[in-house]
């Protein structure tokens, strides 16, 4: 979750941040070669607006992946900040779903109340939600098998029109899921969540593609963490839904080039640099 | 001398404990879908997003830990739990076992000495 932002910038600050282009584009196959050209686009400034990664196979790690995710996760390590897969658990609790598939993922709001506070909350909030039913009062829902269960239902009872028309999603409330909460997240300024929602999509071919906004994004410290969990995710939704995993767009409204965990722009660079070897 | 108690609760059930994670450990990572390809043969060939994930997660060791409550006698802490995850049985018992020796000895008021002796012994193994 997030941490305190430092939205108030001075006049010098303010020109290291990237304004123009309005929105910067960045296709890459794979999540640590999207993070990295990301992190290469900021390098020399503080932070840009609406930066957008596009990952077309985001379920993928090439060797040089491994090679990216390794020394970025010991460069965290470092700095005593958490490990990648740390990182990308507070999105999606994989291992739950690797040792016990679906069902043991949704037992997570049973184990979030033991964990410690301002972890893992984008997960309950994907996995839990409390809303007015009208007629039933309050009750608690779990959108993401919702998500899924409407997909399964969409594939399976109007397949054909989903797979060719251009708008293949019908009704789009079923597949979107609004992290941000107006009830508790509306009147803070600090500590509300970066990442804002996401939005699946069924593409022809059976594929499905995850797209997210994020409201402020740590490029050090936690976008290829929250890339990798954001793919976990997309890849969970996509076999319970019996199609293919399809891209990941990553919408970054404010991507930082964060140092608050102890290094220096140097570093960075170094990082970098260890990272194309 | 042995470490006195402010209540006659036993000595903390280390051998207990060890065997307790050891079972928990053998029996979450021995499903079919829980063997993981190895970590080397990852970085030559390729793999996945799922390779990055330890053998087990910070998660599943707060249920690991949970299922001990009641050997212990006394509900866990949040902070009892060590963030991150694990890849080896050995290391998850070992440093697990450490943890709750000293929230035992927190909990049930050991003397000063043997909590100071524990903590000592985590940062030695750590």
């Amino acid at each position: 979750m997030a941490r305190p932002d430092k939205q108030t910038h001075s006049a010098k600050a303010a020109s290291r941040v990237i304004v123009e282009p309005l929105v910067h584009l960045i296709e890459e196959d794979t999540c640590p070669q999207a993070w990295l050209r990301a992190v290469e686009y900021l390098s020399n400034h503080d932070a840009a607006y609406n930066l957008v990664l596009a990952v077309r196979r985001p379920e993928v790690l090439t060797p040089a992946d491994f090679a990216i995710h390794d020394r970025v996760d010991a460069f965290l390590r470092e700095y005593d900040r958490p490990s990648l897969a740390t990182i990308a658990g507070t999105i999606f609790p994989a291992n739950l779903y690797l040792h016990g598939g679906a069902e043991e993922l949704y037992t997570y709001p049973q184990i979030y109340p033991r964990i410690p506070s301002q972890w893992g909350t984008y997960a309950i909030r994907l996995l839990r939600k409390s809303m007015y039913r009208r007629g039933n009062g309050q009750a608690e829902i779990n959108p993401l098998r919702i998500i899924v269960e409407k997909m399964k239902k969409q594939l399976a009872g109007g397949r054909m029109r989903a797979v060719y028309e251009a708008n293949l999603v019908e009704d789009t409330d079923y597949l979107e899921l609004p992290i941000y909460n107006a009830e508790c997240d509306a009147w803070g300024t600090r500590s509300q969540p970066c990442l804002s929602h996401l939005s699946f999509k069924l593409l022809p071919r059976d594929r499905v593609m995850l797209t997210v906004l994020y409201r402020y994004h740590y490029y050090i410290e936690k976008a290829l963490g929250n890339l990798l969990g954001l793919a976990q995710l997309l890849y969970f939704v996509a076999k319970e839904t019996g199609v293919g995993v399809g891209p990941l767009v990553c919408h970054s409204t404010y991507a930082v080039l964060d140092t608050e965990g102890g290094w220096r722009r140097g570093d960075v660079k170094q990082l970098v640099a260890n990272c194309h070897r | 001398m042995t470490p006195r108690l402010k209540n006659s609760r036993a000595a903390f059930p280390r051998a207990q404990v060890e065997s307790a994670l050891t079972a928990w450990w053998d029996l979450r990572t021995s499903s079919a879908p829980a063997r993981r390809r190895p970590p080397e043969e990852c970085r030559r060939l390729g793999g996945t997003i799922f390779d990055i994930q330890p053998a087990i997660s910070f998660i599943e060791t707060v249920t690991a830990m949970l299922q001990l409550e009641a050997l212990l006698g006394f509900e866990l802490g949040k902070n009892a739990i060590p963030r991150g995850g694990y890849n080896s049985r050995e290391q998850f018992v070992r440093d697990l076992t450490s943890r709750l020796e000293i929230e035992y000895a927190k909990h049930y008021g050991l003397t000063r000495a043997l909590a100071s002796r524990s903590r000592k012994r985590v940062r030695a193994r750590g």
